[in-house]
């Protein structure tokens, strides 16, 4: 589309191989060549086993794949749903209380994640609300986290929106809500969906703030896979986060089946 | 124009996000701002704030986090924005696939990113393995994983996909039809991308740069596990607060050690 001849396209996919392979390719292939490996001291592992598999999908690890997985539905739903509501608010306000809306539901971004754990960590340990030792406080912080992705995900996607559609519905006599329904929200699908696989994907790996917060019957699995690290069993963490990524992935793919006629591509 | 009735309407329905907001991080912000000042003794005080500041190495620290987020943004904006140029725009096959991986690389925990890195570029890694291999050398050429670079190569590999994700959602809803009109009426790619492209990505991107610069600055936990930086802030931050903070083993709550040092745990977050 962009590029036309054939010599143009094949030197924009080389330098885009060069950027992507050391960069994003390698990384990941040498986590997953770990994760089947007894011993790694020379430049290319050896000893292939699948042993670490074994212990990464059985016992405590499948536990905190389970726990993962519900954190990470609950907290990107909460998330989403908590985002676009103050997007799709923000929209209607003027200037000055966009502003406000925006600094707001970047704060959770601008403060550290360590900050947001130990904030939260401070303010739930005490009354009038206790949750310090249950899982809903390790769900509250990622709710937190991630909140401020979705929310700027919905606001981008908004901003672009064009508004002809939402004045024809309204000038012919779609009240607001029926708007916002079919008409806004269907336009936001893409947006909306891209939104939630970001907000699950990175509760998946949230470790920072987790790290203060976990009760002990609920125990995610980057702090499964940073205590492995953690202990020296390098190769057993890499095999768990070989598992939590395939999760991650297939999680993804699902999410992104749910599509409008409003994308393109 | 929206009617006096219809603002007030706009401003009730943006109340309940902004009071869960309020509810769930202003209030125990507000908490741990009020801890940092309130030292053991009672009454209000801004000491654990000049200790903090007045120490070496809270500063050094504190210029090198600057200058890495400064580096890591505009390093992550610029790649992610011509990677996802590719993959939208000059699609090839697998391009999909390639787009799906990214999206897995967000649930990366940040510090296996130090490990990979680590079994790559590390001493006994696989590049000066091959290194001292290929040359019999005694010891590869490889060794800026424990200078600043290390952790700036470390922070573009782990957000750069925090970039292309956004811009990638952008880009599927633009309209084909207006690149190929634009090089229909002989317009170049470079300049297809700086007047369609461009200001189609530009609410995306800029949005992108604010979260990154930040989050560079903030989740330090890649440069944490990086060898030779332990001390960043973040990462001082993290192991004294879940020492002191831990559920499972928690001291009393009235030992004066745990309570002082959760205090300058605050104190050097906020001074963040």
């Amino acid at each position: 589309m962009l590029v036309h001849s054939r010599a143009g396209k094949w030197a924009t996919w080389a330098v885009f191989l060069l950027l992507f392979v050391p960069l994003f390719a390698v990384p990941l292939l040498v986590l997953v060549a770990a994760s089947f490996t007894t011993n790694w001291s020379g430049a290319f592992p050896s000893g292939p086993t699948t042993e670490h598999y074994a212990a990464a999908t059985s016992g405590d690890s499948l536990q905190a794949l389970t726990t993962s997985l519900v954190t990470a539905l609950c907290a990107s739903l909460l998330a989403l749903t908590i985002g676009s509501w103050a997007a799709v608010a923000a929209a209607s306000l003027r200037k000055r209380g966009r502003r406000l809306l925006d600094a707001l539901f970047m704060l959770p971004v601008a403060v550290p994640s360590v900050v947001v754990g130990l904030a939260v960590l401070v303010a739930f340990s005490r009354p009038p609300v206790l949750l310090n030792g249950t899982r809903w406080i390790v769900i509250l912080a990622h709710t937190v986290l991630v909140t401020a992705f979705a929310y700027q995900s919905v606001s981008a996607a908004i901003v672009r929106l064009d508004p002809m559609y939402e004045q024809a519905a309204a000038s012919l006599g779609a009240r607001p809500g029926y708007v916002l329904w079919r008409i806004k929200l269907p336009l936001l699908l893409p947006s909306l969906t891209a939104a939630a696989g970001l907000c699950f994907a990175l509760s998946m790996g949230e470790l920072s703030a987790t790290m203060m917060l976990y009760p002990p019957d609920w125990t995610p699995l980057p702090v499964q896979i940073f205590a492995a690290t953690d202990r020296g069993s390098l190769f057993t963490g890499a095999a768990v986060a070989v598992v939590l990524m395939g999760a991650t992935l297939l999680v993804l793919l699902g999410v992104s089946r749910i599509r409008t006629r409003a994308s393109y591509r | 124009m929206v009617s006096r009735a219809g603002r007030t309407a706009a401003w009730i329905w943006a109340l309940p996000p902004v009071a869960v907001l309020a509810l769930v991080l202003l209030y125990p912000l507000a908490l741990v701002v009020q801890q940092s000042v309130t030292p053991d003794e009672g009454g209000t005080s801004l000491t654990p704030y000049a200790d903090v500041f007045a120490s070496e190495s809270f500063r050094s620290a504190l210029t090198t986090t600057v200058w890495l987020a400064v580096g890591s943004t505009a390093g992550c904006l610029v790649l992610g924005f011509a990677l996802a140029l590719v993959i939208a725009f000059v699609p090839f096959p697998g391009g999909r696939a390639v787009a799906r991986f990214i999206d897995v690389f967000l649930s990366f925990p940040s510090f296996l990113i130090t490990l990979a890195l680590l079994f790559i570029y590390g001493t006994v890694g696989m590049a000066n393995g091959l290194w001292t291999d290929a040359t019999g050398a005694p010891e590869g050429p490889f060794h800026f994983l424990t200078t600043p670079w290390g952790v700036l190569l470390a922070e573009i590999t782990y957000f750069t996909p925090f970039v292309m994700r956004p811009l990638l959602a952008a880009f599927s809803q633009l309209d084909t039809a207006q690149l190929e009109v634009a090089s229909s009426l002989g317009a170049r790619p470079a300049r297809i991308v700086r007047k369609v492209i461009l200001p189609e990505a530009l609410p995306a991107l800029a949005v992108e740069a604010a979260a990154s610069s930040s989050s560079c600055a903030s989740t330090n936990s890649a440069s944490c596990s990086s060898p030779g930086r332990k001390g960043s802030p973040p990462c001082r931050c993290s192991s004294t607060a879940r020492r002191s903070w831990n559920p499972t083993t928690r001291p009393p709550a009235s030992s004066p050690s745990s309570t002082s040092r959760s205090r300058s745990v605050s104190t050097a977050c906020i001074g963040w």
